[in-house]
């Protein structure tokens, strides 16, 4: 009984046209052209005509905020100086007093090739602590001119 | 391009990005704000920030929508900042009779353009955002989920129920403006 009612009550539904569904989105998009036409005209809103102006003066502090190394250029010339001359010093003097030592001390039957070595040596020995100094003074110099261009 | 004469520290071309983007950057903050000084100071706020921080600009997402949300961030903060109980009556229609906008009412263009300001300042602070953003810079959800934080279904949501609230009651524009669209 249930069944048959049912069956009456399927049967008995209208059906709208064939362009019901179609005909309803195009109200809906007609709806939704004319509200993006109507916001696109008139939702923007505008600063006042001496927004730009005001502003670039703010940022032109911040523009002007040169590079300013922390390490003078004139520091660097005499670390570089220095290190020449320390660099010549070694590579003169050095050989100078290990021959006068290796003489002086009866072991001149070292040969030469070995003084030579043990002069070289020193000589790495100060590049490498220069080198190192160096790096040191870079990684400060950058991570403090950084830190100041931030602020 | 810009971008890249910026930081190479060519900053008078900074004022091409304030000059194309300072109108959407002051409507998001003035949605948040309402008020037009408040928003004003944010939006210079906004452009100053990002002009600070533009070495940290990854170009992952659009320029666009790396600043709308230095701005929406910015004008945000200021509203926590001091409680907003002001609407801007300057700017807002004097007239009263506002809401009883009907088709045979024909509004000159700026009053049409204060009408449907008010339409959306009847909107959440944040649904006049979404609306801007959509509507305004074509922005895709996923744009608007990144410039508010908000994630997507709400978005959606917000989107539809603002929709639905701007239909009813720009209802006498709607029905001129698909008029005209008929035509």
């Amino acid at each position: 009984m249930k069944q048959k009612d049912k069956n009456i009550d399927i049967q008995g539904l209208e059906k709208p046209s064939s362009s019901f569904t179609s005909n309803v989105m195009k109200g809906i998009d007609a709806e939704e052209l004319a509200l993006s036409n109507i916001i696109l005209r008139h939702g923007m809103v505008s600063p006042s005509p001496e927004f730009t102006a005001q502003l670039m003066p703010q940022l032109i502090p911040a523009a002007l905020t040169e590079y300013k190394p922390v390490i003078s250029k004139s520091f660097w010339v005499g670390l570089a100086a220095i290190l020449v001359t320390l660099i010549m010093w070694t590579l003169t003097s050095g050989t100078e007093n290990s021959n006068a030592l290796l003489v002086g001390e009866g072991l001149s039957h070292m040969s030469e090739s070995f003084v030579h070595l043990l002069t070289t040596s020193t000589l790495i020995k100060y590049v490498l602590i220069s080198v190192l100094g160096v790096s040191m003074l870079l990684v400060i110099e950058q991570r403090f001119s950084y830190r100041s261009l931030m602020a | 391009l810009r971008i890249k004469e910026v930081l190479d520290g060519k900053s008078s071309s900074f004022t091409f990005l304030v000059d194309e983007y300072k109108n959407m950057v002051f409507t998001v903050c003035f949605r948040i704000l309402r008020h037009r000084e408040d928003a004003e100071d944010a939006a210079q706020n906004s452009f100053i920030k990002a002009y600070n921080n533009l070495h940290s600009f990854s170009g992952k997402s659009k320029f666009s929508t790396w600043l709308y949300t230095i701005a929406y961030r910015t004008a945000i903060s200021s509203s926590t900042l001091k409680k907003i109980d002001t609407v801007d009556e300057d700017y807002l229609l004097e007239t009263a009779d506002d809401s009883s906008f009907s088709a045979s009412k024909k509004l000159e263009a700026k009053d049409q353009q204060i009408f449907v300001q008010k339409a959306i300042e009847e909107l959440p602070e944040i649904d006049g955002v979404l609306i801007s953003l959509f509507y305004l810079d074509d922005c895709s959800i996923h744009e608007i989920t990144e410039i508010t934080s908000l994630n997507e279904s709400n978005v959606k949501v917000r989107l539809f129920r603002a929709r639905k609230q701007l239909k009813l009651n720009l209802r006498g524009m709607l029905n001129e403006e698909m008029e005209v669209l008929k035509e």
